[in-house]
């Protein structure tokens, strides 16, 4: 009787549970879903709007395209709109397509230069706020506009959002501070002392080859583009920043042309304040290299020319510091967060200095202590030419 | 008057406070938006300064081990006030347990379920629930070990993994803020993770405990659950910067970042699942003890058959509480400290001062002897 | 409305009943008094009442007394 009464009541339950926890409310299937790899935002003609530009990663070869979707290539689809906010955009794009955005998997958010030094502070919120929106989303400033980087035809990458992803994915085992994520650029945003960076990258043509470019970085000053670093320059920040395990540092003199490979660079930075209230910072860089390539150094030898040779790669290293230090100083941005660091070690100080930071900046003194270490010099011990003077002697 | 039969064991007792303790931690917001990079701190000295609480909490526990805190109640301050206090308990639990299941809602639609609506999750929850504290407090309990071990598990493999994003500038400078804000810290992480240890005055006549192993296992669960609370607040400070106050769900946010290799990452599941975990833990202990309470306030044997009844009224109540989550995360900071205090602190503090002036609780011996008089 | 009345109706089923049988009266009051607050509540949610919340009024109260932070 019990028994009977169990099977009955299983019977009931189950088909109850199978409808209840099934989570009906929040299934997407593959076959629904847009994934989104990319998102451009550019300026629009009307100040207020934003020209939005998604692209779509294809699920299969033949998907059902919305109205304003242009097939660019076999494996992306290109939606573009212009709408007030980002929001608004999605929605419409919602509402004219066959399948739901998925916001999960973006990789970029693109930025278009004009956009950028309009002002993007007021642009991102929902790169924060929804609940698909990720930090670790690329933040990265377009040449130009910046839905002609998601339509690039690439070699190299089907998705140009991807070949951004992976192509920052290795800049980042050079140096972290080279993948700016959209946690980095909004804390910095938010901080309102360290400016902002991001990466440029701008599409070029050649020959009918697109290919997508890595310009230097953008400089930010209340969530305003205000100049660029060139890619000689970014080396600097990035050297200035420290923990760097691979990179070149090429050096030219009239002896010859040296590059050398970094194995690791570690900068540590001090700062203090003088009487006069000015703050200096020093930055010893401890660097280990690798001579990647010689060419000329006539007539040393080898003893004398490792000298010779850390010699020069410390003064290129401090060189390229300093200039981008200069640079940031003319620009007055701070992207270094000395700011910061100043905030950290003098925090009663500091609360005088805070607001005073934009014309204590520019002020700010820089010293830069190199040490460099040439452990190996590669395969061989001496090069060819360097051989010749001394069958000479 | 024992209404449940059951008895549980002293490991089942301290996971049990592990547990309960270590599911705020996920939702340890209430702190870090106050008191940003020195929330650590803020959680250290809490704990360091909570230890007199707790150790009054075990006093009661040892004083009275066969009476629960309604019965100390009644026993302390006579039937008709210790009732009247008793009632307002029975209010508290019922809040709590109300709050904890709309926060259970609300986060599970940030994290996994977005588009489900609140009514669903909340009536699932409180069902399974339901059943278990029908079981009573073994079943309640039973299966603490287990969640408390598995979010040790989950966290550590999370904070792991996300080790390498973690900057220790962050931590700087120390001791920045007001010294109204580390008050106010305090206060908040004293009575809303650590004070709420107070229902277990309502569970310990279940627990099979001599007088030492009492001090030992409510100290180990409570240490446990510091650790636990430690160990979300770190990477989550470390990880964000100062971007650790705008986010509603900062650890669901560092477990997104983690990345290694491409191959190990979005992690954030992991966050869901002790989430949901931890809190089901804490509905049902919560959801047990007000059906404990109701029953003891009106004498009922079977408190059984008000499981249900109250698990209807715990939804119900829950949706009048606050409108949104900002309404809740703005008075957890402001009002609740103050709101819980009364309950946590002050009550027990002074039921302990009263009984012991009126030399309570009576042996039997002494029982007796009144009787005789 | 239909939902939340079988809901409530069953728990009546499942629990007053065996309350009645033992005639266990302090039971039939906790389970009444406990019962019909949240009948109440959920039929006013469901009729679109705004139910005040007890912690924001305590809240209102505690900040009239300027205790808060």
């Amino acid at each position: 009787m019990n028994r009977r009464i169990r099977l009955v009541a299983s019977v009931i339950l189950l088909p109850v549970l199978i409808m209840l926890l099934s989570s009906c409310w929040d299934n997407h299937e593959l076959d629904t879903l847009f994934i989104v790899t990319g998102v451009a935002l550019d300026k629009a003609d009307d100040p207020e709007q934003l020209d939005i530009t998604l692209q779509i990663g294809k699920t299969k070869s033949n998907t059902s395209g919305s109205g304003e979707s242009n097939s660019q290539q076999d494996s992306t689809i290109l939606l573009k709109t212009t709408a007030y906010t980002m929001m608004e955009g999605l929605m419409e794009f919602n509402r004219d397509s066959s399948r739901t955005l998925l916001l999960q998997h973006n990789q970029v958010l693109l930025l278009g230069s004009a956009l950028a030094e309009q002002g993007i502070k007021d642009r991102i919120d929902l790169f924060l706020r929804d609940h698909e929106a990720r930090m670790e989303v690329l933040v990265m400033i377009a040449d130009g506009r910046a839905d002609k980087v998601l339509s690039a035809k690439l070699d190299q990458e089907k998705i140009s959002g991807m070949f951004l992803a992976r192509e920052m994915q290795d800049l980042y085992a050079v140096s972290p501070y080279y993948k700016i994520r959209m946690l980095d650029f909004a804390s910095r945003l938010r901080d309102g002392i360290t400016s902002p960076v991001a990466p440029i990258v701008a599409m070029e043509e050649t020959d009918n080859k697109q290919e997508i470019k890595f310009n230097g970085f953008a400089v930010f000053k209340d969530g305003k583009m205000i100049g660029r670093l060139n890619n000689d320059e970014v080396m600097g920040y990035i050297w200035a920043m420290g923990n760097v395990k691979k990179c070149g540092v090429v050096a030219d003199c009239d002896m010859g042309r040296a590059v050398f490979q970094i194995i690791n660079l570690d900068t540590e930075r001090d700062v203090t304040l003088r009487p006069d209230g000015v703050v200096r910072v020093t930055l010893s860089v401890n660097a280990t290299l690798n001579i990647g390539e010689l060419r000329g150094f006539k007539g040393k030898t080898s003893q004398d020319l490792m000298r010779y040779l850390i010699d020069l790669a410390q003064s290129e290293i401090r060189r390229k510091i300093t200039d981008t230090f200069e640079t940031t100083q003319t620009l007055n941005a701070d992207i270094y967060g000395i700011g910061t660091s100043v905030h950290r070690k003098y925090p009663k100080e500091w609360k005088e200095f805070k607001n005073r930071w934009n014309e204590l900046f520019p002020d700010t003194e820089l010293d830069v202590q190199v040490q460099v270490h040439l452990p190996t010099t590669g395969q061989i011990i001496k090069s060819m030419e360097m051989e010749e003077t001394r069958r000479e002697d | 008057m024992r209404i449940d039969k059951g008895q549980i064991s002293g490991t089942q007792f301290m996971f049990s406070v592990a547990c309960f303790i270590q599911a705020s931690a996920l939702l340890a917001t209430f702190i870090s938006t106050v008191t940003l990079q020195d929330s650590w701190l803020v959680l250290l000295f809490g704990a360091v300064l909570c230890l007199p609480l707790i150790w009054l909490y075990r006093t009661l526990m040892v004083m009275f081990p066969d009476q629960n805190l309604l019965q100390i109640l009644v026993e302390v301050y006579g039937p008709v006030v210790g009732k009247v206090i008793g009632v307002a308990y029975i209010w508290f639990f019922f809040t709590l347990a109300s709050l904890n299941l709309t926060d259970l809602g609300n986060f599970t639609k940030l994290t996994i379920m977005q588009e489900t609506p609140n009514m669903v999750l909340a009536l699932m929850c409180v069902l399974v629930s339901a059943f278990a504290v029908r079981n009573g407090i073994k079943l309640v309990t039973r299966y603490s070990t287990l969640f408390a071990v598995i979010t040790f598990i989950l966290l550590s493999i999370g904070i792991i993994l996300i080790l390498n994003q973690i900057k220790l500038e962050n931590f700087l400078p120390m001791f920045d803020q007001p010294f109204g804000k580390y008050v106010q810290g305090i206060h908040i992480i004293s009575t809303i993770p650590f004070g709420e240890l107070v229902v277990f005055l309502m569970i310990h006549p279940y627990v099979k405990l001599s007088r030492r192993n009492t001090t030992k296992y409510l100290l180990l669960g409570f240490g446990l659950g510091v650790i636990t609370i430690l160990g979300v607040l770190l990477p989550n400070i470390g990880v964000l910067g100062n971007l650790l106050d705008i986010f509603t769900l900062p650890t669901l946010v560092i477990l997104r970042l983690v990345n290694l290799g491409m191959a190990l990452s979005r992690m954030e599941i992991i966050f869901a699942v002790i989430l949901v975990m931890l809190l089901f833990f804490k509905i049902t202990l919560l959801y047990y003890v007000s059906v404990l309470a109701t029953a003891q306030l009106f004498k009922v044997k079977a408190y059984r058959h008000l499981a249900l009844a109250a698990g209807a009224l715990i939804i119900a109540y829950g949706f009048t509480l606050y409108p949104s989550l900002v309404e809740h995360a703005a008075s957890a900071q402001e009002i609740t400290p103050f709101l819980w205090t009364p309950f946590e602190i002050l009550i027990p503090l002074l039921t302990f001062c009263i009984a012991k002036l009126r030399k309570l609780p009576k042996t039997s011996k002494e029982m007796a002897k009144e009787q005789e008089v | 409305m239909v939902l939340i009345l079988t809901g409530f109706t069953l728990i009546a089923l499942i629990d007053l009943i065996p309350l009645i049988r033992q005639h266990a009266k302090s039971g039939i009051a906790a389970f009444s008094i406990v019962f019909i607050t949240a009948l109440t509540l959920a039929i006013l949610q469901i009729n679109k009442v705004e139910v005040p919340s007890v912690l924001i009024l305590l809240g209102d109260a505690l900040k009239a007394l300027g205790i808060s932070y």
